[in-house]
């Protein structure tokens, strides 16, 4: 990767204008001075420009990861790293393609939902809706914006917890987030408030939804409760091509924070996302990944468990067809005793897809009666594809109870007989069973999604091979 | 036909080609402190098993093994047994690689370490396990298990109440962990020698054991 990203030679944009309604958008390829632009539009305070323009220093300084999914055809300097939000409205409905529309209708989505998910409509119909929760919400004490309005109204919980648990040195992907991050969801949930509906990005008005380099901060103060659902399993249509995410999570004592993520980029992204959370004396994490779209997606989501009697869960699915690439799994780190966890991960790859599995389990010396128990599973549909599994187990201290198993094989020749001699298609058949293999994920998650998730499933299985 | 082979490495990296069934036994305290071995499974059908132990206290080892499946119908099975106390360190790698050219393959991998604690104030035994599977065939069953655990006051116990008294308990509980899969293997003079050296450092393990 060019350590020297240099300015390509565009008419497009001469210097940068702060007009009030005018469309702004940076240069491509990445500087100091888009840097300084992104902040300035943004109105930022000083103290985040230095951050932002520190970690574009780390950020040169480091190199392209030696492992995992084959990242040596992004091409940096062919990036916009700045859209203003409104910018991306301005898509035809007749410019989607055709098969993101069927997909749509297979999936059983309503119109006006469709036209927002495909970045066409203004904004989704029901705002008054939306400005209900938001009141529901306010007189609870809980705090749900878009990050770069977080900033600016509650500068002190920001600057307390912004970049604590991923701090720009850790990858290279992160110290790009931190430089030029935009949008993402900003959640402080108070002490003791429960909040019982899932929250999702739809419901922050006014904001980008989908953005390239996204960074969350949730806090969950002492016995707080929130379930937080990212993306949707409709293809999500992207012109920009790499997208990378930052996610941080604090989750107090006895508080409990679920983070469901349901992807299904175009096939011409890259997905490369950092997300962390640390937990706390008797509380929950939960992180529910479904990795379903994307050229390649990196990521692993992972949890610290620094307080005595955490927990942690992590459920991580991963569909990848031809051309894809999911590498993804989770950490867990048990620092303090008492600590347990559970990592479920099932894959499937097909038509010369692959999936690949990779995960740290370790448990750190002093972490006494801890328990946990890794399940990897994976179906490899075809000889075309590919599915490999790299979990390390670090164990360094005796008094522990930790299991692993993982098995990787086809569907069952017997189990589809069964099935067809019942009057199920040959395509049915494959469709039942890879659902049920996915059952244990597929149920945890919120019902809507649920079901669509089925039903594409349903779609992914038709006419495959072998 | 299948012969035992107590397996000694002259060489710190090694391949081997298995074209016949073979049964092989790893003596991990025997091994030098970084060893890589590969078993390429070259002809059809063949089957390929690979057992391992160390019972140690004290020094730091790495042992990398694969095993590439290579021809239709091979079959693999490795499992390795790690006790462990004092200042030992282990640390296994186990890849299980079954090429495109392998349809049919069966492969399992298992680690299973128990770790001893020390008194309080020594140090503690660590355990790294790196399982792995890289798989490009689909007609195939692939797996891998690692367990980590101890021995505690409640498996001494159970013994206890049977008449057995905590050093004996103790004793039949990590010959049983070490030789499970050991009594497998067909007797050889060589394997008396190293049964009498394992029960040498189960004896000393005894003495260090704590409940």
């Amino acid at each position: 990767m060019k350590k020297n990203i240099e300015h390509p030679q565009e008419n497009y944009q001469a210097g940068f204008h702060m007009p009030e309604n005018a469309v702004f958008k940076t240069r491509k390829g990445l500087s100091e001075e888009v840097i300084r632009q992104i902040s300035a539009y943004k109105k930022e305070p000083k103290w985040m420009l230095e951050f932002r323009l520190k970690a574009y220093q780390i950020f040169l300084k480091k190199s392209l990861p030696k492992w995992g999914a084959d990242l040596s055809t992004i091409h940096f300097d062919d990036i916009y790293y700045y859209l203003k939000p409104t910018d991306k409205q301005k898509r035809n409905w007749n410019d989607v393609p055709t098969d993101i529309k069927t997909t749509f209708d297979r999936l059983g989505i309503p119109q006006a939902e469709q036209k927002y998910l495909a970045g066409v409509g203004a904004q989704y119909e029901s705002e008054v809706v939306y400005h209900n929760l938001q009141k529901s919400l306010e007189d609870k004490g809980v705090i749900f914006l878009d990050t770069d309005q977080a900033l600016q109204k509650h500068p002190e919980i920001f600057k307390k917890y912004f970049s604590t648990i991923v701090p720009p040195g850790d990858n290279m992907f992160a110290a790009l987030n931190s430089a030029v991050w935009s949008g993402g969801s900003f959640l402080y949930i108070p002490k003791g408030v429960h909040v019982e509906l899932p929250l999702q990005a739809y419901f922050r008005i006014n904001a980008q939804k989908m953005g390239q380099f996204e960074r969350t901060l949730i806090i969950a103060e002492e016995g707080a409760s929130v379930h937080y659902v990212e993306g949707c399993t409709a293809p999500t249509y992207s012109s920009e091509s790499l997208h990378s995410a930052v996610v941080e999570i604090i989750v107090k004592p006895t508080a409990r924070v679920r983070y469901t993520t349901i992807q299904n980029w175009a096939k011409n992204v890259y997905n490369l996302v950092t997300k962390r959370a640390v937990a706390y004396e008797n509380a929950i994490m939960e992180w529910h990944d479904g990795n379903l779209g994307s050229k390649i997606t990196m990521k692993y989501p992972s949890v610290y468990l620094l307080g005595d009697g955490a927990r942690a869960e992590i459920l991580s699915l991963a569909f990848a067809g031809g051309g894809q690439h999911q590498d993804a799994g989770g950490k867990v780190i048990h620092v303090a005793p008492n600590t347990s966890s559970r990592i479920i991960s099932k894959s499937i790859s097909k038509a010369g897809g692959r999936t690949s599995y990779r995960g740290l389990l370790e448990v750190q010396p002093g972490a006494k009666n801890v328990k946990s128990r890794v399940v990897c599973d994976a179906l490899i549909l075809d000889h075309a594809s590919r599915s490999d599994t790299y979990p390390t187990m670090k164990i360094q201290e005796p008094s522990t109870h930790i299991e692993h198993e993982a098995s990787v094989s086809k569907i069952s020749e017997e189990q589809l007989f069964y099935l067809q001699s019942r009057g199920f298609t040959e395509d049915e058949a494959r469709g039942m069973i890879v659902n049920g293999f996915f059952a244990p994920i597929v149920k945890e998650l919120p019902m809507e999604y649920a079901v669509e998730m089925n039903r594409l499933i349903n779609m992914e299985m038709e006419g495959s091979i072998g | 036909m299948e012969k035992s082979i107590f397996y000694q490495p002259t060489h710190p990296k090694e391949e081997i080609i298995v074209t016949n069934d073979q049964t092989f036994v790893l003596f991990g305290n025997d091994l030098p402190n970084e060893q890589e071995i590969i078993f390429r499974l070259v002809k059809r059908g063949v089957k390929l098993n690979l057992l391992g132990f160390e019972a140690r206290t004290e020094g730091e080892k790495i042992l990398r093994i694969r095993l590439r499946h290579e021809a239709k119908d091979t079959v693999s099975r490795f499992d390795f047994r790690s006790l462990l106390q004092g200042n030992a360190q282990s640390t296994l790698y186990g890849m299980i690689a079954i090429e495109a050219s392998a349809p049919g393959a069966d492969a399992h991998f298992s680690h299973r370490t128990i770790l001893l604690a020390g008194k309080a104030g020594e140090s503690e035994p660590r355990v790294q396990t790196v399982p792995g599977l890289e798989i490009k065939a689909d007609e195939v069953k692939a797996g891998h298990a690692a367990t980590v655990g101890t021995i505690d006051a409640g498996d001494i116990y159970y013994l206890n109440s049977r008449g057995i008294a905590d050093h004996a308990a103790l004793k039949l509980l990590l010959e049983g962990f070490l030789q499970e899969k050991f009594l497998e293997i067909e007797r050889n003079m060589q394997h008396k020698k190293n049964m009498r050296m394992i029960q040498n450092i189960i004896d000393s393990s005894i003495i260090s054991f704590s409940l």
